[in-house]
């Protein structure tokens, strides 16, 4: 091939880098669009979801006051009321569970009664769907509290009740960390009204190992996702772009579902995870309309639209891993104090609550299978896509090697 | 067991049967919700053929499926007003017309995605009889309005005078939003190398007229017309300026002469047409460089990297 020949591929092959990278996809495919029917059903289902919860929260609560208003439960023990279900009905789970727990709680306190009822699902059911009230109900009542575990059941062909082993142990959190500490001081039951219980979900204080991990895998917080993070980056983009921008996927992005105070604290800042702690209950803040002596998980009870600065709920295990961490006279002293809920963590367990928080976020995280994904470093702030790297060396990369080559062949004419 | 006990062991016993005003309010919810939830999805599984009424203006009726109810009004409007535009009240034939629109699209929901029956909009123009002029089209869910509007242009074209479809050569590109049209031709004046092209552009109105294929030329070598949508774009100029009759009067016999009939459509004399269809045009005309000076830059820095890499290619003594 002739010098102007070799000139001709060279520019060809120049163009070619610069129209694969460049050239866009066309949007073709497909016309997709949404018609008014498909937007009315997204919020018909919506509210029939918000209307199916309310009701069953409701009438699970009614149903507990009016039990309490006739029965008068035991200090000892929780009592279970099958709501509901056949006369004769047994929940055998049940009566396994519930003595092991309170066996480990040890002699409850004596302010406190608990409870257990479990409803039959089958009388809300719509359409094959379940969407039931699970949670707690504490109240007082003549100076005692009392704490009353609420889950949904269904009845089996062999006539026992079939209710989740996992669900049990998440309604009766609350009541076995009353029972073992008593009621909460002002400091503490100021933060759990504003979490609605919703991070003393676990009872694995009772049964795991210091160094047991809680979590089954899932981060520090409940993850959400705003619509900042919503943005299509692979629409319009080359297929070489598009083919490396699946990679961008598995860069080490901060996970911005935590927001942005989640993403600091993973990154060491102990104020942003003191905010973490303190600030759990904000998404839960617009749940008006249900009664404050029912516990609620954020998005259960309502459907939020964080951003990025919104504080997202702390994991329902958080409680649970400070009495595993440091004990249970020490946590019984936090429990009960009075003072606001930072400075009390500070004073019974004598470490900033910040400072003791940054070690336990990193710890989950570290456990979490996102870390696998992204790596257990979290670096906040601008970070380029690898695919941008990869382009820009591997295009620069190609000519230096094609100049290379040229430079040493000697021109014959 | 006393009566007070036997009625509280079956309030206890039965759900939702205690007295909750708020549950049971929540409750009906759930059942009203519930049965609306069920009659939408049959519907948007089943889909729906029959075609109903949506609208009527004047002589207008436009009928749609239920599926496409919610964008026929807008279509609707857009129709009635690009047809008061440009064609008045006129209608391609005395027995009216009717126009079937099948809307083809693809619909899902809670992530599952089918292809939907087509949708359907009929428009018709009355009396609508038996013997009217009829048009079917298929179309994306994109702007219905447009391809009815674009299916009554090809209408009223292939009804028009001869010598207009002859002068037109093909339908006017009514589907074209206007900014779209007019820069098509702006884009094809300016641009046009010919000699009587070029004269028109400097402001000889001679020129301009034979490029738009009204006159014979003035010179000996004027090169060729404008494309067919420059004079197609004249034509809606003419007719926007005319007012609500100017399509029948351009369609009134003049014995083939295209100048008188664009100059009574327009209510101008022709050379006052066609000045002002010039300036509109030219007035088009981008103000801004397409570059920028980062962009020229830029462009410069490769070209310059790229000339040494390729001087690079060989030795030189």
């Amino acid at each position: 091939m002739g010098i102007v020949g070799r000139r001709a591929m060279f520019a060809l092959l120049v163009f070619a880098a610069g129209w694969v990278t460049l050239t866009r996809n066309s949007d073709g495919g497909r016309d997709v669009s949404e018609d008014a029917r498909d937007l009315r059903m997204a919020r018909l289902t919506e509210e029939l979801y918000h209307a199916r919860f309310r009701w069953t929260a409701l009438a699970a609560r009614d149903t507990v006051l009016a039990w309490l208003s006739a029965t008068s439960l035991p200090a000892k023990a929780p009592t279970v009321l099958l709501n509901g279900f056949p006369a004769g009905a047994r929940a055998p789970n049940v009566d396994e569970l519930i003595p092991t727990l309170w066996g480990r709680v040890g002699a409850p306190h004596p302010a406190t009664r608990a409870g257990l009822m479990i409803y039959d699902g089958a009388g809300y059911r719509e359409q094959g769907r379940y969407w039931f009230y699970s949670g707690s109900l504490l109240t007082e009542r003549a100076g005692l509290r009392y704490c009353i575990g609420i889950a949904a059941g269904e009845i089996r062909p062999n006539g026992t009740v079939a209710v989740g082993q996992e669900l049990l142990e998440t309604v009766l959190a609350p009541c076995l960390i009353e029972a073992a500490f008593g009621p909460p001081g002002a400091g503490v039951g100021a933060w759990l009204d504003a979490t609605r219980f919703s991070a003393a979900r676990s009872a694995q204080w009772l049964l795991r190992p210091k160094e047991f991990v809680d979590g089954s895998g899932h981060g520090p917080w409940d993850g959400w996702f705003g619509g900042y993070s919503g943005v299509s980056m692979m629409r319009r983009r080359s297929s070489l772009r598009q083919f490396l921008g699946s990679f961008d996927g598995l860069l080490p992005a901060p996970p911005y579902h935590y927001g942005s105070t989640g993403v600091r604290c993973l990154a060491g800042n102990a104020t942003a995870c003191g905010k973490a702690v303190l600030g759990a209950g904000e998404m839960l803040e617009d749940v008006t309309d249900l009664p404050r002596d029912l516990t609620l998980r954020a998005g259960r009870a309502n459907r939020p639209s964080p951003d990025l600065a919104t504080v997202r709920p702390i994991a329902d295990w958080f409680l649970s891993d400070v009495i595993r961490e440091f004990g249970r006279e020490r946590f019984g002293a936090f429990w009960r104090s009075d003072e606001p809920f930072e400075r009390g963590f500070e004073q019974a367990f004598g470490v900033g609550l910040g400072e003791w928080a940054t070690g336990w976020a990193a710890r989950q995280w570290a456990a979490s299978w996102e870390v696998k994904r992204s790596g257990p470093s979290v670096l906040p702030g601008i970070i380029i896509p690898p695919s941008w790297p990869i382009l820009l060396l591997g295009w620069s990369g190609l000519m230096l090697l094609g100049a290379g080559w040229a430079a040493t062949r000697r021109q014959t004419t | 067991m006393s009566n007070v006990r036997v009625g509280l062991l079956l309030l206890l016993a039965l759900p939702g049967a205690l007295p909750a005003q708020r549950a049971a309010a929540w409750r009906d919810s759930v059942l009203r919700l519930g049965r609306e939830v069920r009659s939408l999805q049959d519907s948007l599984i089943r889909g729906d053929s029959t075609v109903h009424e949506v609208a009527h203006r004047g002589d207008l009726v436009l009928g749609a499926t239920l599926d496409q109810q919610g964008r026929a009004m807008a279509a609707f409007e857009y129709f009635a007003a690009a047809r008061t535009r440009w064609f008045g009240t006129a209608s391609p034939s005395p027995d009216g017309f009717r126009i079937a629109l099948r809307v083809t699209w693809r619909r899902g929901f809670s992530g599952r995605w089918w292809d939907a029956q087509p949708g359907l909009l009929i428009l018709s123009g009355r009396p609508d009889s038996g013997s009217s002029e009829r048009a079917v089209r298929t179309a994306g869910r994109d702007d219905p309005g447009r391809s009815l509007v674009d299916a009554f242009g090809e209408m009223m074209h292939s009804h028009a005078e001869p010598s207009i479809q002859k002068w037109l050569r093909r339908p006017p590109p009514l589907y074209l939003p206007d900014a779209e049209r007019r820069e098509l031709a702006m884009y094809a004046v300016v641009t046009g190398t010919g000699s009587a092209q070029r004269g028109c552009v400097t402001g000889s109105i001679a020129d301009c007229a034979y490029a738009l294929g009204l006159r014979d030329p003035v010179g000996a070598e004027p090169g060729s017309p404008y494309d067919p949508v420059v004079r197609a774009d004249l034509l809606l100029i003419a007719l926007e300026a005319g007012g609500a009759d100017a399509w029948l009067r351009l369609n009134q016999p003049t014995g083939g002469n295209i100048e008188a009939a664009l100059a009574s459509a327009s209510g101008l004399g022709i050379d006052s047409l066609i000045v002002r269809w010039r300036q509109g045009v030219l007035a088009l005309q981008p103000k801004t460089a397409p570059l920028d000076s980062r962009q020229v830059l830029v462009l410069l820095g490769w070209s310059v990297m790229l000339l040494l890499a390729t001087l690079g290619v060989s030795r030189w003594a």
